[in-house]
């Protein structure tokens, strides 16, 4: 059984017909070629798989591509289309990485928490990136990159 | 080829940069347009007999045998031979016994549900201890004992205090965030494997010797790697799989790990025992050392498990100046995944195995944990009976104590210290080739990099080397096409061998520049001719640091001991990239953490893993990171740009400092990682 | 891991869904926020031939505050559960529990009604629910009937939503003047917690009035700790009486041996977790023991 499936992914629409129990990172991945999203895990436990969902952070390995129909999705990819968006140029500047696979779920996740609250502090980091796994850095890092890619956002917004 | 043309079109940008874009190539991102998916059938018994196999692709067909090959690997006469597929007999959950392929992954797991096998299953072993005298697993053998050495002379002694151990890290499970995968391509005469891998060359080696190919037939390139941690440098089953596959297709055949696959069949670290006694005077002087070691190899005699007894033995005494030691080496085959490297590969092993003594022998005593460590150590060169050499513990402490302010810590209730050595993996050496065309310099390396930044320090090593800009220097990931001799990226070698390589290869082409363009060229003269160098480094003599790590623990809310700092002393040596030094400090003082908080690949008396994510396997999440605080010493080491190991350091380090500070406040001794919560509900709640 | 292949429903009304289950029985599974069932459907333990989708029956995602009760419709998601402030101010323990639930991503997608329906014992809601004394509100074609939520956790994996049901609601009860929280003892790593308390509690300011203590991931389903309940009921607000009361609590505990620890300690970590959530919840209301 296939059927049909359409969302708007990174501001464009896409529509394939695909089995329904395509997991909706597969969809991302193979269909659509977008390959910074990654799957760590398998079990929803690591959030390399992160993307927006309706503008949340959801992980796109626990759900079918088809629960996405008619939604909006944006990846790591979308995030930097009008160039690197600061929290990628904070990641980068602070060494918020290592190997790079966690990394695309690590900023997904941060931007969810910098669009509901500009300035976060180092609590409400640790709780919104409680999601996601990282095995090199050890998360300080990740953290300082964090509190760094918010400090840039606020610079940008009153320019 | 796909991937040179993608990877020429990309705009050479710093692998950070790439890695933030979401722009990282990694092998699971690789589509060829008929590429065919392989999925592995694995056994659901830790020990049966196979009566049966129908399956697409079965040991039958597929009768190859695994060589070892990377970190560690030993050529060892040995009547266990390792099969590509199961043919007989399974050892261990797991293994693999056939394999399936088709057009898409949802598909080849439906058909994997199909294969029809029959086991009669037996009674597995699983407690290494209990091994040694149980049936042995092998039919061809008569012990499941198969290292049994000796190093050192035995001794009697009579000293003022004996004290008497068993102390053990269990194994642990590597689970880098991207998990093992490979595309085997063969297009009828040559076959191209792109790989997530810490070593090209073994992986070209292994697959060469299984399926009987010339080394012209087999071309091996890196992709991006999501980290390895030792788990990515050997060769397994599941390659030698795709390749043949793909020979037999003649098509792109893919397989990515599960991450329950990485949990069972993924090379365990760690799983090391020993029966420790020291023999000390009433000062805290130890005059002897005598170590039992038990590893725990899993059912293979392939990685590090031949290798690890001895290993382990050789540094027992740490960076300690002790006279007298003796140590018995046993590796046993169990009904487990074979044992292989994780992050330190022995050496968190015998640190944490000599400090639980000091440790043991400073309460035993009433001495300060510093005041015990100097005792024993020697000031100047030391080499210990087993060949281990040390440079100088004394002042090194001395120093450490007086950088750590050691003497307002110590007052701390939950406090830790350990002293360690790091011993670089240098054999046999590394390579590196620099190479100027069209204006761009390109560096390749022998070992490849997976997150240690690899392309960071070799970009900086050729600008400064070469006084050309970083802009103009790009980094290529491991290619045995490009580099005909290399090694791998393991046992803190990278930054030490192939930095030194890289030099080496920047002096060349400085040489020949000279003679070309006269004493006095400048970078953009350079730039404009074609230089090619690679160079094969090899390094004489040793080459360990010394390091120092304090660790504090607190009590929380609920009464559980919890950590909450973590302070490293090390000595790495000129630093190529401070930044990425300290990044690689903390991220290894949490795998530290890790194994002895939660890290555990447990199995229960079926042999059956209980581990059934990577959470449950331990791997630490934000909440649990402290603060960290990283302090360098250093000293230049002798090697051209005066680097040194480091990579591993915070593995060796933080186990025995972190376990003391919660052993402190728990007020019990602890001998194993890692600890249960229940361990360290203080007060008995 | 990947699903077995089944056959999707998407509809757009419950009465169409109630038909599809009403139709292929035990073979159907609804799919709520898939947070607990794709996991399992991807290990192949369960390969349900239908999934019924209800993401696209948009009524049965919302909040009401009805004054007296406030009404959480099945599909809303956790993350709303917790932000949504009439709750915070009227039955702070679901919001506060809804917190503690796996992560901040799991919860964006997981709904308030699957975490219930599921049946799982380390799930964290149901002990939440139950203290607060809510009803389940569960329709079939043949209408709708309201179960307490105490009644309403069978066994393992068991409720009692028929097969031909759905969870529709739950409709928790305001009741002025009471107070507790939920607390959780998270792993240092590891996907659940060690145990889990919920407490639900009045006073008269000296006296422990109606209490009511419901434990999480300690025994087969969620645990009502009577015993304990019933010892605190009247008793006079005093750390001893808590600590009896945690022991009591502990006793009515059926945890069991498995990777995050002994029987013993798990009954240890209940105790401490009754007492703490007595501490706190006594604590902001400016009565310590």
């Amino acid at each position: 059984m296939k059927v049909k499936v359409s969302m708007v992914v990174n501001g464009e629409k896409v529509e394939r017909v695909v089995q329904p129990r395509m997991l909706l990172v597969d969809f991302i991945r193979r269909e659509l070629r977008l390959t910074g999203t990654h799957v760590g895990c398998d079990t929803s436990s690591c959030g390399a798989c992160a993307v927006l969902l309706n503008g949340r952070a959801v992980k796109s390995c626990t759900i079918l591509a088809v629960q996405a129909e008619g939604k909006e999705i944006v990846t790591i990819e979308g995030l930097s289309k009008g160039g690197m968006h600061p929290i990628q140029k904070a990641f980068v500047e602070k060494q918020g990485l290592q190997c790079g696979y966690c990394t695309p779920g690590m900023i997904i996740s941060s931007y969810q928490l910098l669009s509901s609250n500009p300035n976060p502090s180092e609590e409400e980091i640790r709780k919104a990136l409680s999601g996601n796994l990282c095995r090199c850095t050890g998360y300080k890092t990740i953290i300082d990159s964090v509190k760094y890619a918010s400090k840039l956002m606020r610079t940008e917004k009153r320019k | 080829m796909l991937i040179e043309e993608e990877r020429k079109l990309e705009k050479p940008l710093p692998a950070s940069v790439r890695f933030v874009l979401g722009r990282g190539k990694y092998v699971d991102d690789i589509f060829f347009d008929n590429m065919l998916y392989l999925k592995i059938v694995r056994s659901p018994y830790a020990r049966a007999k196979i009566l049966k196999v129908n399956g697409e692709i079965t040991g039958r067909e597929l009768s190859a045998s695994m060589t070892s090959v990377g970190e560690g690997a030993t050529e060892r006469k040995t009547r266990v031979n390792y099969p590509v597929l199961a043919t007989d007999y399974v050892s261990y959950v797991g293994q693999p016994v056939a394999a399936v392929i088709a057009e898409d992954i949802y598909e080849a797991e439906d058909k994997a549900e199909e294969v029809e096998i029959e086991y009669e299953p037996l009674k597995p072993v699983v407690d290494p201890y209990k091994a040694i005298d149980s049936e042995p697993i092998h039919p061809n053998t008569n012990s499941n004992v198969f290292v049994d050495t000796k190093l050192g002379k035995d001794f009697d002694e009579s000293a003022d205090v004996v004290l008497e151990e068993r102390l053990g890290c269990e194994r642990i499970i590597p689970n880098p965030l991207e998990p093992r995968g490979i595309v085997a391509h063969y297009d009828g005469t040559r076959l191209t494997i792109y790989g997530s891998t810490q070593s090209v060359y073994s992986w070209k080696e292994g697959i060469c010797s299984s399926l009987k190919l010339s080394p012209e037939q087999v071309r091996v390139i890196q992709m991006d790697t999501g980290g390895a941690f030792g788990s990515k440098g050997g060769i397994y089953p599941e390659y030698i799989v795709a390749a043949y596959a793909s020979i037999k297709t003649k098509r792109p055949v893919k397989w990515i790990e599960t991450r329950l696959e990485h949990l069972q069949a993924t090379a365990h670290g760690r799983g090391a025992y020993a029966d420790m006694k020291i023999y000390a005077r009433r000062d805290g002087r130890i005059v002897g050392l005598k170590a039992d070691i038990l590893v725990d190899s899993g059912a293979y005699p392939v990685g590090v498990a031949p290798w690890a007894p001895s290993w382990i033995g050789y540094q027992i005494t740490g960076p300690y100046a002790i006279e007298k030691v003796y140590v018995r080496a046993r590796a046993v085959y169990t009904n487990k995944v074979p044992l292989g490297p994780y992050r330190g590969a022995g050496r968190p092993e015998a640190a944490f195995f000599v400090e639980r003594m000091i440790d043991m022998l400073s309460d035993k005593l009433g001495k300060d944990a510093l005041e015990i460590r100097k005792i024993n150590t020697h000031e100047g060169k030391w080499k210990s009976p087993l060949g281990l050499e040390v440079n100088d513990a004394r002042s090194f402490l001395a120093r450490a104590a007086r950088q750590l302010r050691y003497s307002s810590l110590k007052r701390k209730r939950g406090f830790g210290l350990s002293f360690f050595v790091l011993i670089p993996n240098l054999e046999p050496g590394e390579s590196a080739r620099v190479k100027i065309q069209d204006g761009i310099v390109r560096v390749w390396l022998g070992g490849s990099s997976h997150g240690q930044g690899h392309d960071e320090f070799a970009r900086r090593i050729v600008s400064e080397e070469l006084d050309v800009p970083m802009e103009k220097i790009y980094f290529e990931n491991s290619d045995t096409e490009k580099i005909n001799r290399g090694v791998g990226s393991w046992g803190s070698r990278s930054a030490v061998l192939a930095g030194a390589a890289i030099v080496e290869a920047c002096r060349k082409i400085r040489e020949k520049a000279r003679a070309k363009l006269g004493p006095r060229f400048k970078a953009e003269d350079l730039l404009s001719f074609e230089f090619d160098e690679s160079v094969f480094f090899k390094p004489e003599g040793q080459l360990n640091s010394l390091g120092v790590n304090v660790v504090l623990a607190t009590k929380d809310k609920l009464g559980f001991g919890r950590i909450s700092k973590i302070i490293s002393y090390y000595d790495a040596g000129n630093l190529l990239n401070r930044n990425m030094a300290v990044s690689q400090v903390i991220g290894g003082a949490m795998q530290g953490l890790g194994q002895v908080l939660s890290e555990r690949a447990a199995y229960n008396e079926d042999g059956q893993l209980v581990i059934g994510s990577i959470s449950e396997a331990g791997v630490l999440k934000i909440s649990a990171t402290p603060d960290f605080e990283v302090i360098f010493d250093r000293e230049k080491s002798r090697m051209p740009h005066g680097a040194k190991g480091l990579g591993e350091s915070p593995t060796i380090g933080v186990p025995p400092a972190a376990i003391r500070a919660l052993e402190k406040l728990a007020g019990k001794w602890f001998t194993k990682t890692p600890l249960t919560e229940e361990d360290i509900l203080l007060n008995g709640g | 891991m990947y699903p077995k292949d089944f056959e999707y429903h998407s509809p757009e009304g419950i009465e169409e869904a109630l038909n599809i289950l009403e139709k292929n029985g035990s073979e159907a599974k609804i799919m709520g926020g898939g947070q607990s069932l794709i996991p399992m459907m991807k290990l192949r333990i369960v390969a349900p031939k239908h999934i019924v989708d209800i993401n696209k029956i948009s009524s049965l995602d919302f909040i009401k505050d009805e004054g007296k009760r406030i009404v959480i419709g099945t599909l809303t998601r956790m993350a709303d559960v917790e932000k949504y402030e009439a709750l915070r101010k009227k039955v702070r323990i679901i919001p506060e529990c809804a917190e503690q639930i796996a992560d901040p991503l799991v919860r964006n997608m997981g709904t308030f009604g699957g975490n219930i329906a599921h049946g799982d014992p380390n799930n964290d809601m149901p002990a939440a629910v139950l203290v607060t004394g809510a009803r389940i509100v569960c329709r079939s074609k043949s209408g709708a009937r309201e179960i307490e939520a105490r009644n309403f956790f069978v066994d393992t994996f068991t409720t009692a939503l028929k097969e031909n049901e759905i969870l529709e609601s739950v409709v928790i009860p305001v009741s002025r003047g009471y107070k507790g929280t939920y607390i959780k003892m998270e792993r240092i790593a590891g996907d659940y917690g060690i145990a889990g308390v919920a407490v639900w509690f009045s006073s008269d300011g000296e006296r422990f009035r109606d209490c009511r203590i419901a434990l999480t991931g300690v025994g087969p389903t969620v645990i009502y700790a009577e015993k304990a309940c019933n010892y605190l009921n009247d008793q006079r607000i005093t750390r001893e009486a808590i600590k009896r009361a945690s022991e009591v609590a502990s006793q009515e505990s059926k945890p069991s041996d498995d990777l995050r620890g002994s029987e013993s300690f798990k009954r240890k970590v209940v105790s401490l977790l009754v007492r703490r959530a007595f501490e706190v919840s006594l604590k902001e209301v400016g009565s310590e023991p």
